[in-house]
Parts: structure tokens; sequence; C-alpha cells
């Protein structure tokens, strides 16, 4: 295989504040983080022309609307949608927009997510108790009180470790690898050591998944500008190239002879993405994996080709995974211990790794780093190749 | 997404479901099987996911199945399963192939454990399948 010319570049990164309580409604931040965004990438909000909007599924419309246009002061576009395919989402903007600039539709277009789960009257656990839609139309789940995505993620993590005759320490050693690179970042929210000892000692929220093992929820945006990649090269950020880009969506069929759990789309979004980059899963120097539970990377790293099946917990603890290891994974803490922004959390600690500005967890080599998204019980999947150099070693 | 409601403890019924609702009524276990390709299917499809075909017919299984994989809640999301801790929801794996998510009742969950279907009463208003071990297992 031959590797091939990056196909879009990411030239700028806003960040709001990333808070526990709440303080602006969605749509103020998502304005915020777009106008921070565009200041990084060196570029006036007359020049965007691109405005792709990642509403949280939890998050009401009228707290995340299409007139964040007009909130962002954004006058001259000719390109704007809500892209909604859940946890995917903010990763299949940058693809949207990456194929709206191909195809000459838009030239700067802005990619924006913004949620507060967190309310005044609602705690971040009741945010998420909403009845997960395993059954479809049967809707059964209200009657089981089978609540909160935590619960999907359960299931998948029993019949993961079932099949593969494995205990939660694969799931722990994947809370302490993201904690161990938490530790050496500042904008992570749960940067106190965590031993396996610890991991073991705490108690189950919905078995075999313990509150170790879920995202750390927070109010706040991030938004990004991608552009082509000879305007890239006008930028003041060094750009982070976007080689490769796939989805994959096996559908949640709940018979015998599949297992939606585990056989999930990652595998196709990582094949179309890797062959369009010209690679193979053996040149992926690190990983920014959207991780809202443990078990989710164990899966991913097996269905993106890093780790043969049922090994990927043998892999993480080793350390393979951790600050010093062979394949850095969720090098800002991930979902787990970093910041739970949903998509937006892998790509923006991929923009701060590949741009060299990972204050105290960067990274040496970044040729290719894959960045995902997923989203409801992990049906939907998107995956992008991403790199800092635009003729590549 | 629905959200729990402290009022809300048995789903709004589609009508694409009904019959897997009656059936419980009745004590049965009910489940569709595709009339082109004959492929059971777990209720409530409108097409069948192997060959595309959308006669769908209903029909009983015959109840027993094994766990295919299971949760147990150890925090309650909900009103009604405050005093109901620990609650085991599992998925069973029912003898024709289809799945379908029940409340398990029994010592300890086993991934492939035999399991048979029970009716329980839900505030004296609804019969809701559930599985317990099977009795020869």
């Amino acid at each position: 295989m031959s590797k091939k010319a990056p196909l879009s570049a990411i030239v700028g990164l806003g960040m709001t504040e990333f808070t526990r309580d709440y303080q602006l409604p969605a749509w103020q931040l998502a304005s915020q983080a777009i106008g921070s965004a565009i200041e990084d990438a060196g570029l006036k909000h007359a020049d965007i022309d691109g405005l792709l909007l990642n509403k949280s599924p939890l998050a009401e419309l009228k707290d995340f609307p299409m007139e964040i246009q007009d909130y962002a002061g954004l006058s001259n576009l000719s390109l704007l949608s809500v892209v909604e395919a859940e946890g995917s989402s903010m990763v299949q903007t940058i693809q949207q927009a990456t194929m709206a600039i191909q195809s000459g539709m838009a030239t700067k277009v802005v990619c924006v997510f913004a949620d507060t789960p967190i309310q005044a009257n609602v705690s971040s656990g009741d945010a998420f108790a909403v009845a997960m839609p395993m059954m479809g139309h049967l809707g059964i789940e209200i009657a089981n009180g089978f609540y909160t995505p935590i619960a999907a993620y359960a299931m998948a993590a029993q019949r993961y470790l079932a099949v593969h005759n494995r205990t939660t320490d694969d799931l722990g050693a994947v809370a302490v690898s993201n904690r161990r690179w938490a530790e050496l970042n500042e904008l992570a929210k749960l940067r106190k050591p965590l031993t396996m000892e610890q991991y073991r000692a705490a108690p189950f929220l919905i078995e075999p998944l313990r509150m170790l093992d879920c995202a750390y929820p927070v109010n706040g945006a991030i938004a990004v500008v991608v552009t082509g990649i000879e305007q890239a090269k006008q930028c003041p950020q060094p750009p982070a190239y976007i080689y490769g880009m796939g989805q994959g969506h096996a559908g949640n069929i709940n018979r015998r002879g599949h297992q939606p759990e585990m056989d999930t789309g990652a595998k196709q979004a990582g094949e179309i993405a890797y062959s369009m980059a010209g690679i193979t899963a053996a040149d992926i120097n690190a990983c920014q994996f959207y991780d809202a539970f443990s078990i989710s990377t164990l899966i991913n790293l097996e269905l993106y080709g890093l780790c043969e099946k049922g090994q990927a917990g043998e892999f993480v603890q080793a350390g393979e995974t951790s600050p010093g290891g062979s394949l850095p994974v969720n090098t800002g803490g991930g979902h787990l211990s970093g910041y739970y922004l949903q998509g937006a959390t892998p790509v923006s600690e991929a923009i701060m790794q590949i741009r060299q500005q990972a204050t105290g967890r960067q990274l040496e080599k970044l040729d290719h780093m894959l960045v995902t998204g997923y989203g409801g019980r992990m049906q939907f999947h998107a995956a992008l190749i991403m790199g800092q150099q635009e003729v590549r070693q | 997404m629905k959200f729990a409601q402290a009022d809300v403890i048995w789903p709004d019924i589609e009508e694409v479901a009904r019959p897997f609702y009656e059936g419980m009524q009745q004590k049965k276990v009910m489940i569709q099987q595709c009339s082109a390709c004959s492929t059971h299917l777990p209720p409530a499809q409108i097409v069948c996911d192997h060959c595309g075909c959308d006669e769908l017919n209903w029909l009983e299984a015959n109840g027993s199945g094994e766990i295919y994989s299971y949760v147990v809640y150890h925090r309650s999301f909900h009103p009604f399963f405050d005093d109901k801790l620990p609650y085991t929801v599992a998925l069973v794996e029912l003898d024709e192939g289809p799945r379908l998510q029940v409340l398990f009742y029994g010592d300890a969950c086993v991934v492939g454990m035999k399991v048979q279907p029970i009716f329980t009463d839900v505030a004296g208003k609804h019969t809701l399948l559930a599985y317990q071990p099977a009795e020869n297992a």
C-alpha cells in the first residue's frame, strides 16, 4: 500500500472552560468555542463558510439550535447542518467538512460540540438516567428497570469477559491507564493516582462496571476549524492533517449468530480509514478513542486491529497503552479521567498532541493517530486517521 | 430517549409490539418469524434482518433459553426499583434464536446458564415475562 496525501487539515481549536457546575447554556458555550477556534486559526468570522453542529443526544433543541449560526456571528455560510449520529457525530462533522472542502462546497468549516449535562438541579448521574432502547420498538426496558447507558455497556462487558474468560481487572487496567495519562494533563478532571487495588475495592455500580469504568461528565464546548491543505499552510498553528476517514454501522441484531455488543461497526470504520490513508493498523502510533466506558477501549483495540480478539486486557495490563507504552491510548485521560465532551474529547486531544502542545504528556512520533467516535450502545462508529506531517516518513 | 419518570413503570405499547404484550398476559413468550426465509426474529420487527422480507408472523416460543449476558444493578435510577436492589437484567437467547431482555430471578446469574420463563405481577396491573434458572439445569 502506498501512503497518500492528506485530505484536509484542522487548523483551529477552541475550548471553553470545562466545569462541574452549570454556568452558561450550551448555545453560549458553543459560540464562545467557535470564536476561539476561528481566532486560533488566524481567521476572521467572515472567512468561515461552513458550520456543522454536533448536538448532544441528551440536549434539548432550544439549548443547541441552528441559530448558533447567528449567536456565533456567522453570516457567510455555504454549508450548514446538524450532524446527528450520537457519539460518532463529532468525528462525522470533520468527515463531512472534509468532503465539502474537497468538493468545493466550502473552504473553511467550523465543527462544534457543546453540552451541559450538569444543570442546577440535576446531577450528572440523573442527567443520563434514560431508558436504553436496546430492544427497539418493543420498549420493554422501562418495565425491566434498564436505565442509563451504563447498563448497555455493562451488558457488553459481561459478554466480553465471559466469552474470553477474563476478569474485571481488564476493565480496571483501562481505568488505571487513563488515570496515569490524566495525572500528566492539567485539563483533566480526575488526576489523583489510581491503583488496581483501589479499583478492585470500589463498589459495583451496574455490575460488572464500577463508577471508575464510566465517563466523567463536564459542561463545556469544543470547536475546530477544518480547511484544505493549501489554505492550512497560511494558518499560524501546525496543521493537524486528516489522511483517512471511515464509518461502520453494524446494526443491533438481537439473535443467535450475531454479537452486536462485540462485533461492532468499528472494524469496518477502521478498514475504510486505513485503506484511504494507505496504511495498516501496524502504522498507528497512538489512539484517541471515544471511551465513555472502559469496556469500549478493549473492544476497539481489537476491532481496529491493534490487538488480537480477547487479548486487549493483557495488552493494557502490561502498560502498553500507558505513558511510556508502545501504543499510547487516550493520552489526556480520555472520558474516564479527563473530561467527557462526547466525540470532541478525543478530537481535542489529538489536535493538541499533533501540534506538540500536549504539555506534560507530549508524544514524540505522530505520523498516524487513530481518532474515533461511537454512539448509542456502540452501534454507530466513525474514525479518522490524523497526523502531523503533510509528507509522511 | 426516554428519561426516568417516577410514575412510569410500564412502557407505552406500540402497535407493532402489541402481540408480545398480549402474549405475556396469557403467559406466553411471543416471537416473530419471517414468512420467506423462516428466520426467527426478536419482537417487534417489521422487516426481516436476514432477507428483507416484510411479511412476518407471530408465534409462541417454547420459552426455554440460556443467558447470553446480564448486568446487576447496585444503584437505582428509578424510584420503583429503589427497594429492589440488587436486581439483575439479562439478555436471554431463546432456543429458537431471538434474544429477549428480561429481569432475572435467582441466586447467581451465569453466561450460558439454562433458564426458563416465569411471569411476574407488576403493581397489580401488568404481567411481565422474567426468567429463572431452569429446574433441570
